[in-house]
């Protein structure tokens, strides 16, 4: 079954492609809007339980074959009941990034049922502040309660069907079996306009636990919580920026604007990671839009990093109008934001739900709207229809859910409320924005789980050894010519997963992104290795040494050896068939990260070193590892990536790259009430490039005499 | 300690609950409930006490005497100081090789830049020896008593962990090793029970760096006060939360076969010690609650796997 929904920059197309999910014949769309922010709004028929996948193409039958070169969007996302939608605000996470729909000339998108949760036992979710009906402004506290019977819980947070950044801070625990979690997360309202906006959440439960492999199948569920409507009120609202990311070196401007409800003075400004004041702007009206071109006041160069923007306002009493700004760049304001009209009509569907009929915003110059499958124009869409008094009465979800409004009615809100002054709180948190200026760099993960084979993990031969001791390389006295055991290391996804995000929130692009057999022995050998392509590399995997001569380098040498699995086979990566980093140009591999154990094995790297074996060329800075076998402490590489990229408190203060390495051990590991081996990491570096930064301006170039450094991280000291 | 910072990711970092009021947090994993699972206690039986302690964490307001002794140590004047308010003081160089934060809670944090390369190499480095025997010396002059240090087992001596961080340098003709410096750590312990975490109200370290000149003092101490002594729970009854999924399973070491808990066969507890727990530095608690390290081997089904089990120790 396939039908086709199309609106002025969207054409929407509803198959249902999943495997288990062929027979499915209701999965068509119910409505496809876009916002007054241009971002796209997808509302489609579901079934409650069911989990779904949002693809997009920005043409159809692309390929050779004539099929079309989908990209997924979003997933996965849980059915709100029997009319699920969800905002498109583009994936900056994804390699490469899809755009936000305002960048864009045609989407199509494409939803997929990927099938029932696999338990009956599914969480539960609650948003618990702010209540339903509440009046808002400023920065917003919400708590989002979850709990679940299975091992593994998370939530996330929507507003108006777009997801939002993470918990702030959580509680996590168990009792009585029963395993609770409460979220707590932040948004700045003053990024939306004023009105009646949805919040839920969602929660995803499993039975793998987080930490140690299991066998058996995995139970996933999913819960959608009931809707929260509240009413964001602001003098200051709608603080958007023109770019998700941007770079002056490119050329490259951020124009920050907002609306104000009344007629305003306002200021912008402009502050650094040290809070410290950079830029200012000032001027009046009913918008103000200033056009950054990262430099300071009175022109000053500035470093690229991390830069928020402070809006404050306060009424002058001239009423609508006035004029933009004195910033600078773009003194115009925004064009005024459109008004949607009053539901026109409601409507009653088989289904008993009820909607309203709105029209579509005025098209944007030089677009116009499409047409649907029976050839008329497109010049209204349903949607599910909310009083804004009373959730019960409205259409609401059978699991979760409930009733949506129309996001951010521009210009609603309690006009009693509205302040007369404002200083609005750091902006942006709202995605996709990041509150970066610059390129600050790329960085590439790459790891794998060992869990093709499930729990078995793998056995396989050691490395084949060309010396004539005997068959293969001798690992770390586990015994020549005998299968070795790989056990799972499921932490992998959840390690790179905590470290990338990490990266991305501090303006980190993602250049590089191998899970599991994405992963081979040829993405680490010699020139060609991708990873040479990015800034900051980590690779996450088994290791181990040899304790016999290795022979396939001449002269030979004991080095280390990672396993690389694909499907259910194996073979190893040696150390010395490395070339890491940058090869030409300026934005090359500098800093490698091997979490792995016995990565930077000390005995071999001095084995390596004396023969001339380097894993690296001249223009690697630095190459992180361990010297003893290591412990997988939860969120350990994301404190690795928060001490690089900010520090360990609350004042900007970045560590070095190698500090960084130690100290996150070292947190995390003091948290352990019980004897383990002593665990010494290790680093092994550029002369010229140990005490390295992040921030770029702190780096030198190599010297060519390399060093080897090591510092116990348990027992704690 | 130094404030507690946003995290904006989140770490997967699971905790446990003992009761409603009072709950213990730990890096971990929460292991499902499984009422039929085996359970075997071979743990010395008065390895725990009768009854255990909440404490209150309370700011240690540091003399002025006392600063004056941290600023000498680090060699600043008050000409350095860069900020002062009621919750902090900072001390800077103007070149920020080197600073100095003392929190009005009574932590201290003072970092140096290290400049070391091949040609200028750190000498006199203390040796194990005469680094424990300074940071003996050190800690009564920060107010804090080698008595209320966590012991070495079967020991009154503080447990002082030690280690060095070696630098090699690969020139020729042939490679030279040099030690940075040496840290010395120490935990706290109240009413025999130490502290576990970092930052959090009870620990610190020191190193000692280039003609044993200080290079790093991390303080975390607080004042605290006892709020009310609860019954240790009886072994049956940890076996007994254990079963109910209100315990989590602490870290394995990457190169140890995983647990499946759903699967597993026996739990064989060998040891158990009582820990205080307050928190992360991220998620500071002032409460310091404590909590139960059960050392056990788990039977998977294929062979045994030897894992910390942390576990509620009051049931209130």
């Amino acid at each position: 079954m396939k039908s086709t929904l199309s609106v002025f920059l969207i054409c929407a197309v509803a198959v249902g492609l999943a495997a288990n999910a062929l027979a499915q014949t209701n999965l068509q769309f119910t409505s496809a809007t876009a916002t007054e922010e241009s971002a796209v709004r997808l509302a489609w028929a579901s079934k409650s339980n069911e989990v779904y996948q949002i693809q997009e193409a920005n043409a159809l039958e692309t390929n050779a074959d004539g099929s079309t070169a989908w990209n997924i969007l979003y997933t996965p996302y849980p059915s709100q009941g029997t009319n699920t939608f969800w905002l498109d605000t583009g994936n900056y996470f994804d390699v490469p990034p899809i755009l936000h729909p305002k960048y864009v000339a045609a989407r199509f998108y494409r939803i997929l049922d990927l099938g029932p949760d696999t338990t009956a036992d599914e969480p539960t979710v609650t948003v618990t502040a702010p209540t339903n009906g509440s009046v808002v402004s400023g920065n917003l506290t919400i708590t989002v309660t979850t709990d679940t019977d299975l091992p593994s819980l998370s939530s996330l947070l929507y507003v108006d069907g777009q997801e939002m950044p993470s918990a702030v801070a959580f509680t996590n625990y168990v009792e009585n079996g029963t395993n609770y979690l409460t979220s707590t997360y932040v948004i700045n309202t003053c990024e939306w306009f004023n009105g009646s906006h949805t919040l839920f959440a969602t929660a995803s439960s499993a039975s793998t636990l987080e930490g140690p492999p299991n066998v058996g199948p995995t139970y996933t569920g999913h819960a959608v919580s009931p809707f929260v409507q509240v009413t964001f009120n602001n003098l200051v609202m709608e603080i958007s920026f023109s770019q998700p990311f941007f770079d002056p070196t490119l050329g490259q401007t951020q124009l920050v604007s907002a609306d104000f409800a009344s007629n305003s003075d306002w200021t912008l400004t402009i502050i650094d990671a040290s809070s410290n004041t950079v830029r200012t702007a000032s001027g009046s009206g009913m918008a103000m839009a200033f056009n950054w071109d990262g430099t300071g006041n009175g022109g000053t160069n500035l470093p690229a990093g991390v830069y928020r923007y402070l809006i404050s306002a306060q009424t002058n009493g001239l009423g609508s109008g006035g004029s933009g700004g004195s910033g600078g760049g773009g003194t115009n304001g925004p064009p005024p934001a459109e008004r949607m009209a009053p539901a026109s009509s409601l409507s009653v569907d088989s289904d008993s739900n009820v909607w309203e009929t709105v029209p579509l915003p005025p098209a944007p110059p030089g677009m116009f709207y499409g047409t649907n499958t029976d050839g008329n124009e497109i010049t209204n869409m349903l949607v599910p229809w909310y009083d804004g008094t009373d959730a019960s009465a409205s259409p609401s979800a059978s699991s979760g859910g409930g009733t949506f409004s129309p996001d951010g009615i521009p210009g609603g809100g309690d006009p009693r409320a509205i302040p007369d002054e404002q200083s609005a709180a750091a902006a942006p948190v709202r995605p996709p924005t990041a509150p970066v200026r610059g390129t600050v760099g790329t960085f590439g993960v790459a790891y794998q789980s060992y869990t093709g084979n499930g729990a078995s993990g793998y056995s396989f031969n050691g490395p084949a050894d060309s010396c004539g001791y005997g068959a293969f390389v001798q690992l770390d006295g586990k015994g020549a010519d005998t299968k070795i055991m790989w056990d799972p290391l499921p932490d992998s996804a959840s390690q790179a997963n905590g470290f990338a995000d990490t990266m991305k929130q501090y303006g980190w692009n993602s250049g590089l992104n191998l899970a599991e057999d994405q992963l081979t022995v040829q993405s680490l050998s010699g020139n060609g290795s991708p990873f040479n392509q990015v800034d900051l590399g980590l690779l996450l995997l088994h290791g181990a040494y040899g304790t016999s001569m290795d022979c396939t380098t001449q002269p030979a040498c004991m080095q280390m050896y990672f396993p690389i699995t694909s499907g259910t086979s194996g073979q190893y990566l040696r150390m010395s068939q490395m070339n890491l980093g940058e090869v030409a140009g300026n934005n090359g591999l500098k800093w490698m990260a091997i979490w792995a154990c016995q990565s930077l094995y000390h005995v071999n790297w001095q084995s390596m070193q004396s023969q001339h074996v380097y894993p690296y060329n001249g223009n690697l800075h630095m190459l992180l590892g361990s010297d003893t076998v290591c412990a997988d402490g939860p969120g350990l590489l994301a404190f690795w990536a928060q001490y690089m990229a900010y520090g360990n408190s609350t004042n900007y203060s970045p560590m070095t790259i190698q500090n960084a390495w130690y100290q996150a051990a070292k947190y995390v590991y003091a948290n352990t009430g019980q004897s383990y081996p002593t665990i010494v990491l290790a680093v092994a570096g550029d002369e010229a490039c140990i005490d390295d930064m992040l921030q770029t301006q702190t780096n030198s170039i190599p010297s060519g005499t390399w060093t080897y450094s090591t510092q116990q991280v348990y027992p704690p000291q | 300690m130094r404030r507690a910072i946003i995290l904006i990711f989140q770490l997967g970092a699971c905790a446990a609950c003992c009761a409603e009021a009072l709950r213990f947090k730990q890096f971990g994993t929460p292991i499902p409930a499984r009422p039929d699972l085996e359970v075997r206690w071979n743990a010395p039986s008065d390895a725990l006490p009768s009854q255990i302690w909440v404490y209150h964490l309370l700011p240690r307001k540091l003399s002025p005497e006392m600063i004056s002794y941290i600023m000498a140590l680090c060699s600043f004047t008050e000409r350095d100081k860069t900020e002062s308010s009621k919750n902090e003081m900072v001390f800077k160089t103007p070149d920020n090789s080197r600073h100095l934060w003392i929190s009005s809670s009574g932590d201290v944090d003072y970092d140096s830049l290290i400049h070391y390369s091949h040609t200028n190499l750190i000498k006199k480095v203390p040796d194990e020896k005469q680094a424990l025997k300074r940071v003996k010396q050190l800690l009564p002059k920060l107010g804090i008593s080698l008595s209320d240090i966590d012991k070495k087992d079967n020991s009154d001596e503080p447990r002082l962990n030690s280690s060095d961080s070696k630098m090699t340098y690969f020139v020729k003709p042939e490679p030279i090793t040099n030690t940075l410096f040496r840290a010395v750590g120490f935990r706290r312990a109240i009413d025999g029970i130490s502290f576990i975490g970092m930052g959090t109200g009870g620990d610190g370290h020191v190193r000692f760096g280039d003609h044993g000149k200080i290079t790093k003092i991390d303080l975390s101490w607080r004042n605290m006060e006892r709020v009310k002594s609860y019954p240790t729970l009886f072994p049956a009854e940890m076996i007994y939360a254990l079963r109910q999924g209100k315990a989590v399973q602490g870290y394995l070491l990457m190169n140890s076969r995983g647990i499946n808990w759903r699967t597993a066969k026996s739990v064989t507890i060998n040891h158990v010690w009582p820990r205080y727990y307050a928190g992360t530095s991220m998620h500071p608690s002032d409460m310091l609650e404590p909590f139960a390290v059960l050392d056990a081997d788990v039977d998977t089904g294929h062979g045994n796997v030897r894992v910390e089990i942390d576990c509620p120790i009051i049931d209130n």
